[in-house]
């Protein structure tokens, strides 16, 4: 009789184990055409959509495991099976910002939709998700986004990157820059620059920068030289959207979004 | 809480009560027949100071010169037929004691305020704490109340209120110079690092920096998942008001990644609250190891990034972009 019952706790031990293998191979993974992509919704809205706030779109985004969605408030994470042709999104959480009650709402009925086990198809760049009440329709954020071109763009500046560090650029700074063939011209809100910009192999420099001071705030002049010595030397270019990502080879960097014209 | 006024019979001298805050209750007269007596203060005349007319009569009733003249009352009392100071016996007293079920209450912490930034979406409320450094400018809270994570932008109009409380701001509001947090945070919404550091401008009522104004939290890295902290923050949804500061007591473990988690069920408005080490509610104060960043499926339960050398770095970044 001891025997016997061991052998069964080993086999039980042996089949759970065998199907939570399974589990974290395939279908715990959630579906692979959506693993790594991130998905918005678009403002041509139809009757059957989702209601959301007017200006605001909801951001899914799909990796391991795991989906994201932030539809204008808080950021919502939930663990992502599938069982057939739904997602299954459970232990769904957030950050914990307060937001205006339509807002709020929102969020709450955005995680409501996705726990509801939504279907899922995916038609070539548009991701389609429907409960029985309700539906999304989001586009590929590559679609949705195209990547800007690096010249003929006003690049604002907005964040100066150090060592896994990011700080904002202060108010009252309108720093910028912009490349018009071999030329750029721009300001960090105490200088402005002008010279000729040398576009190469997915990096950028600027030879022969022209610097001429002009008035601002006192507090401005110290973060100004920190900006003006990130410029000198080649930097990486990466665009995504309309996000521009200048990196020097120590990691130090800045960071633009290009003003629509 | 009520005042207590003790009956005091001298001829001549009135008696102005000024209450504390905002919600006591006017004092009753009641039966001395336990010793203990409370009355309404009275002017001279008999008439109940419980209007702004009566206030204002007493008020103007003390002239310098009534002032000046005004009757020494212990004088009059020590040196009267009153009964002589001889002990009625042993000292006794009765100890203290904590609530066996931990503390139900503690005082709001000034260092502690609430934050409002604008989002695309409108206004985003988060909490946070001033943080104590060498040019005393810095604020803690977490990297969603700065930044929409990957994908987005920094929020403009930073501004924190230490000591909100139901709508006043005790010492005024500190606007932000600069913002600044982690590249995991701004480039991927890494909940790791989900940590946001700004440097304030001078403000509040003395026009000064804000560790001036209102002290500074201490700041802690490096030291395990499992900790004894007191988390505090202005929770908005769900049932609580979003204008009274909250706490949650407990010890902390590793709940995720490099996260710690701990029962709390502070909700949207706490973020950016500050998980504290040896916290002293007398003083307002602690060494900041956590802030509070979001939660899974359990409403019980909260997470925070883990403090380890990612918080020191952006600790002295900040304080290297500060101005003096």
């Amino acid at each position: 009789m001891p025997m016997t019952t061991r052998w069964w706790l080993l086999l039980t031990v042996v089949t759970t184990m065998t199907i939570a293998g399974c589990g974290s191979g395939s279908a715990a993974e959630g579906p692979a055409e959506l693993t790594g992509r991130t998905f918005v919704t678009m403002g041509d809205k139809q009757q059957q959509d989702l209601p959301l706030v007017e200006g605001t779109r909801v951001r899914l985004a799909f990796r391991n495991g795991e989906v994201a969605a932030e539809a204008g408030c808080n950021h919502l994470t939930g663990k992502l099976t599938t069982e057939g042709d739904r997602l299954v999104v459970t232990e769904v959480g957030g950050t914990l910002m307060g937001c205006s009650p339509e807002l709020t709402d929102q969020d709450d009925r955005v995680r409501r939709f996705l726990q509801d086990r939504p279907r899922w198809r995916l038609d070539g760049d548009t991701l389609l998700l429907s409960t029985d009440t309700a539906r999304l329709r989001l586009v590929d954020l590559r679609s949705a986004e195209p990547d800007r071109p690096l010249t003929g763009v006003r690049w604002s500046l907005d964040t100066v990157v150090e060592n896994g560090t990011a700080s904002s650029v202060p108010a009252g700074a309108d720093a910028y820059l912009m490349i018009e063939g071999d030329r750029v011209t721009g300001s960090t809100g105490c200088t402005r620059l002008e010279g000729s910009a040398s576009v190469a192999g997915g990096t950028v420099s600027f030879p022969g920068l022209s610097t001429r001071r002009m008035p601002c705030a006192a507090q401005l002049k110290g973060w100004d030289s920190g900006v003006l010595e990130l410029l000198r030397g080649p930097l990486s270019v990466r665009i995504t959207g309309n996000r521009l990502v200048l990196t020097r080879g120590d990691g130090r960097g800045l960071q633009f979004t290009a003003l629509s014209r | 809480m009520r005042s207590i006024v003790k009956s005091v019979a001298v001829s001549g001298v009135v008696l102005f009560v000024t209450f504390a805050g905002g919600t006591v209750a006017q004092a009753q007269p009641s039966a001395a027949a336990s010793g203990n007596a409370s009355t309404v203060a009275r002017t001279s005349d008999g008439r109940a100071v419980n209007t702004q007319a009566a206030i204002a009569a007493v008020e103007a009733y003390w002239t310098p010169a009534r002032m000046a003249a005004a009757v020494d009352l212990d004088l009059k009392d020590s040196a009267g037929t009153g009964s002589a100071a001889v002990p009625q016996g042993k000292p006794g007293s009765v100890a203290p004691a904590l609530p066996s079920k931990g503390m139900a209450s503690l005082n709001q912490s000034v260092t502690v305020g609430k934050v409002y930034v604008t989002t695309p979406g409108g206004t985003g409320q988060c909490s946070a704490s001033a943080l104590n450094s060498g040019k005393r400018r810095l604020v803690i809270t977490a990297g969603h109340c700065v930044h929409a994570g990957a994908g987005g932008g920094w929020y403009s109009n930073f501004i924190f209120v230490p000591g909100f409380r139901q709508g006043n701001e005790p010492v005024g509001r500190f606007v932000a110079w600069t913002l600044t947090s982690r590249t995991a945070w701004i480039n991927n919404s890494n909940s790791d690092e989900d940590m946001a550091i700004a440097v304030m401008n001078n403000g509040g009522i003395y026009g000064a920096k804000v560790v001036d104004t209102v002290g500074g939290m201490g700041l802690r890295w490096n030291w395990g998942y499992s900790v004894a902290v007191t988390i505090l923050g202005y929770p908005a949804a769900g049932g609580f008001p979003g204008d009274v500061q909250y706490f949650c007591q407990g010890t902390t473990w590793n709940g995720h990644s490099q996260q710690v988690r701990a029962w709390c069920n502070m909700t949207q408005g706490s973020s950016g609250g500050p998980w504290l080490q040896e916290y002293n509610d007398q003083t307002g104060l602690g060494y900041t190891n956590s802030v509070v960043s979001h939660r899974h499926g359990d409403p019980a339960q909260m997470d925070g990034p883990y403090f380890d050398n990612d918080i020191k770095s952006l600790f002295d970044y900040a304080e290297g972009l500060s101005p003096a």
